[in-house]
C-alpha cells in the first residue's frame, strides 16, 4: 500500500490531535509553577490531562483502519471553483469592511455571492444585494443600534 | 399546589404582550425553519442569538424556545409532501406521511401530524411543569462533586449525538474542551493558549463558533449539492376525519409517553426517540404490513414521539443545567449571555422567569396548532424560495450576527474558519454536537473538578464518597451503556434512513 493510500484523511486528523495533544500537555507543564502555593490543582490540571486524552485517542485513531474517509469524494470543477470563490469572498469581506465599511464591503460580497449561488443576472444580484443590505443595517444597526464599521469614505 | 401558584404566575407574565408577540415570533420562524431542509433549529437560534440582544431574557428565551419546538411541528411538513425530513428527526414520518401524500391523503397525513404534535407538547409541557422543579429541588443539596457527576452525566449526551463513531465523538469532545480552555485560567487569573496574542485573551465565542460550524457549514453544503427550490403538489383536506382520529390517537399517546420518558435521559434526542416510538408501532400493530405504505399511525405515532421529547429536553435543562440535544445546548450557551445559569438554583434565584417561560409554551403550543393546521399551504410554498437567494442571505445574516455579539473581526474570522471546519467535519462525518457541547461544559466540568480536589486535598474518592456523586457517576455509566445499545439498535437505522435523505446525523 502507497502512503498516499495510507495517509487517509481521519488518519490525518488523528495526526493533528496527537499533536495537539502534546501543546497542551506542554501549556499545562508551562502553567504548573504559578499553581497557588500547597495546591493540589490548578489551571494547569486540566490541560494536561486533556493533553493525555488526546494525544491517546489521536493514536488510536492513526493507528486503527480507516474505513470509511478514503471514499469520501471532495467537489470537483465548477462547484469547488463556486466554494472556493465564496470562501474567498468572505474572507476579503471581513478584511475590507474595516477598510472600506459596512455598507460597499457588504453590498460587493452580497453581488457576488448572488451571481455564485443563483447564477442570476447582475442586474438581479445587484437590486438584490442593495435590498439585502439596507435590511440587515435596518435590523442590526437601526433597530438594535449596533454600531457597524464605518471605513474609510465615513459611511 | 405550589407549582400550580407558580404557573398561575407564569401565566400573568407571559401573556404581556411582548412575551405574546416573542412567542409567536418564534414558534412562526421555528416552523419556516423546520419546513426549510438545511437550516436546522440549532443554526436557526444560533443566528438568532445576536438579534435577542435588544431583549430582556425572558422574552428572548420564550422566542427561542419557540424557534425549537417550533421546529419540530415544521419539519414534518415536507417530510410528507415531497418525502424530505426538515429534521432527523422528521425521517420515520417520511416512511408513512409520503406513501400517504402519493395516495392524495396528504392534507390528511399533516393533519393528524399537527394534531398530534398538540396533544404530545401539551402533555409534554405538563410533564415539564411537575417534573422540573421536583428535580430542580433534589438539585439543590449539590455541591461541586455531584456538579462534576452531573458533568459526566451530560458527556453520556455525547453517546447518543455521536452520529455512528464514538471515537469520533470523543475526539470532537476533546477539541471541544480544549478550545474552551483558551482564555484566562479560572484559578490564577494566568492566560492559557494565548501564545502571547492579546485576542486571545478573550478566548472563542461561543455563536461565532455555532454560527460557523452549523450556519455556514450548511451553506456549503448546499452549494455543493446544488439545491433548488422545490414545487409542492395540491394538499387537499387538513382536517382528519373522527374515524382518522380515533385510529390514531393510541399511536399518539404512545409516541407521547415514550418520546417524554426517553427524552428525559440526556442524549436521548428527538432523532433516536422517533425511530423508537415508530419501530414500537410496527410491533405492537396487528397489521405490521401496512407500515411503509401509508398507515396514519406511522405518521401520528414518531410525530408525537417528536414533540413529547423536545418539550422533555427542558426538564434537565431548566432543573440541572443539562442540555439533551444540540438546540438545548445553544440555549444554554444563550441563558449563560444573559447571566442565567441553569441548574436548581435557576428555580430559586429566577423563579419568575422559569415560570413564564413554562407558561409561554403552553401559549406557543396553542399558536403551533392554528399556524399549522389552517396555514400549513402557506408552509408548503416555502419550499420554492430558491437557494440562490437563500444561500446569500444566510451567510451575510452569519456575519453580521458574529460580528455583533462582541463588535469584533476576529469573532467573524473564527465564524469563517470554524465553517471551513464545519464544511470537512460533515463531509468525514465528524459529529459537531460533541464539539460544541463541550466547549460549553468544558468550563463547568473544570471548576466542578477543581473545586472538589481543592476539598479533598487532591483525593478523587471524594466523588466515590458522597453517595449522591457516587449515584450520578454510577447513573452516567449506566446511561452510556444503554445509550450505546440504543444508538447500535437505532443508529444503523438513523445513519441509513438520514443518508438516504441526505442529511448528516450527528449534527443537528
Amino acid at each position: 500500500m502507497q502512503l498516499k493510500d495510507k495517509l487517509t484523511p481521519d488518519r490525518i486528523i488523528g495526526s493533528i490531535f496527537i499533536v495537539l495533544g502534546i501543546a497542551s500537555f506542554i501549556e499545562g507543564v508551562r502553567l504548573r509553577p504559578m499553581r497557588m502555593l500547597g495546591g493540589s490543582v490548578g489551571d494547569d490540571t486540566l490541560p494536561m490531562l486533556l493533553g493525555i486524552v488526546m494525544f491517546l485517542l489521536g493514536s488510536i485513531k492513526v493507528i486503527t483502519p480507516d474505513h470509511t474517509s478514503a471514499k469520501i469524494d471532495l467537489p470537483k470543477g465548477r462547484i469547488r471553483r463556486f466554494m472556493i470563490y465564496t470562501m474567498v469572498m468572505l474572507f476579503l469581506y471581513v478584511l475590507g469592511i474595516e477598510y472600506f465599511g459596512y455598507f460597499i464591503s457588504t453590498f460587493l460580497c452580497a453581488v457576488v455571492l448572488f451571481k455564485v449561488f443563483g447564477e442570476y443576472r447582475w442586474i438581479i444580484c445587484f437590486i438584490a444585494a442593495l435590498l439585502l443590505t439596507f435590511s440587515m443595517y435596518l435590523i442590526f444597526a437601526y433597530l438594535l443600534k449596533m454600531p457597524f464599521p464605518i471605513g474609510m469614505f465615513g459611511f | 399546589m405550589e407549582t400550580i401558584g407558580h404557573l398561575i404566575g407564569g401565566f400573568s407574565s407571559a401573556l404581556s404582550f411582548t412575551n405574546l408577540s416573542m412567542a409567536f415570533v418564534g414558534v412562526f420562524l421555528g416552523t419556516a425553519v423546520g419546513v426549510l431542509p438545511g437550516l436546522g433549529p440549532t443554526s436557526a437560534i444560533a443566528l438568532l442569538i445576536p438579534l435577542t440582544s435588544v431583549l430582556e431574557p425572558v422574552p428572548a428565551i420564550i422566542m427561542m424556545a419557540g424557534i425549537f419546538y417550533g421546529a419540530m411541528y415544521g419539519g414534518s411538513t415536507t417530510a410528507i409532501l415531497l418525502n424530505i425530513p426538515g429534521e432527523v428527526a422528521s425521517v420515520p414520518t417520511c416512511l408513512d406521511g409520503y406513501p400517504m401524500a402519493q395516495q392524495g391523503k396528504g392534507g390528511k397525513a399533516l393533519g393528524i401530524s399537527a394534531i398530534g404534535s398538540f396533544i404530545a407538547g401539551s402533555l409534554g409541557i405538563v410533564g415539564l411543569t411537575f417534573f422540573a422543579p421536583f428535580l430542580a429541588d433534589q438539585a439543590l443539596r449539590f455541591g461541586p462533586p455531584e456538579y462534576f457527576g452531573l458533568m459526566m452525566l451530560a458527556l453520556t449526551v455525547m453517546v447518543g449525538l455521536s452520529g455512528a463513531s464514538l471515537l469520533k465523538a470523543l475526539m470532537m469532545g476533546c477539541l471541544g474542551y480544549l478550545l474552551s480552555l483558551v482564555g484566562i485560567g479560572h484559578l490564577s487569573g494566568h492566560p492559557r493558549f494565548n501564545y502571547d496574542t492579546i485576542t486571545l485573551y478573550g478566548g472563542f465565542d461561543i455563536i461565532s463558533i455555532v454560527i460557523g460550524v452549523f450556519a455556514i457549514s450548511e451553506v456549503l453544503t448546499g452549494l455543493e449539492e446544488e439545491r433548488k427550490a422545490v414545487a409542492v403538489e395540491k394538499i387537499g383536506n387538513v382536517y382528519p376525519s373522527w374515524k382518522d382520529l380515533k385510529q390514531s390517537i393510541g399511536a399518539i399517546l404512545r409516541g407521547t409517553g415514550l418520546g417524554f420518558f426517553l427524552g428525559l435521559l440526556p442524549g436521548c434526542a428527538p432523532a433516536v426517540t422517533t425511530f423508537l416510538a415508530y419501530d414500537a408501532e410496527v410491533k405492537i400493530s396487528r397489521n405490521p404490513e401496512k407500515f411503509g405504505k401509508g398507515a396514519i399511525e406511522g405518521v401520528a405515532s414518531p410525530e408525537s414521539a417528536n414533540n413529547a421529547t423536545s418539550q422533555a429536553g427542558f426538564v434537565p435543562l431548566f432543573a440541572l443545567g443539562i442540555p439533551a440535544s444540540p438546540p438545548m445546548a445553544i440555549l444554554l450557551g444563550g441563558l449563560m449571555i444573559y447571566g442565567l445559569q441553569p441548574g436548581p438554583m435557576l428555580f430559586e434565584e429566577h423563579p419568575q422567569f422559569v415560570w413564564t417561560i413554562i407558561a409561554s409554551m403552553y401559549i406557543g403550543n396553542m399558536m403551533l396548532i392554528i399556524l399549522n393546521l389552517p396555514l400549513v399551504g402557506m408552509w408548503a410554498r416555502l419550499t420554492r424560495v430558491p437557494y440562490g437567494i437563500m444561500g446569500p442571505v444566510i451567510l451575510i445574516v452569519s456575519i453580521v450576527g458574529s460580528y455583533s455579539v462582541r463588535n469584533s473581526l476576529f469573532d467573524v474570522l473564527m465564524c469563517l474558519i470554524f465553517g471551513i471546519m464545519g464544511y470537512f467535519m460533515r463531509k468525514y462525518q465528524w459529529p459537531a454536537v460533541p464539539f460544541v457541547l463541550c466547549y460549553i461544559l468544558g468550563p463547568m466540568l473544570e471548576r466542578a473538578l477543581i473545586e472538589s480536589l481543592a476539598i479533598s486535598g487532591g483525593s478523587l474518592l471524594i466523588f466515590f464518597q458522597r453517595p449522591i456523586s457516587l449515584g450520578l457517576i454510577i447513573a452516567a455509566s449506566v446511561l452510556l451503556l444503554i445509550s450505546i445499545r440504543l444508538l447500535a439498535r437505532t443508529g444503523r437505522q438513523i445513519v441509513k434512513e438520514g443518508g438516504d435523505k441526505g442529511l448528516e446525523v450527528g449534527f443537528d
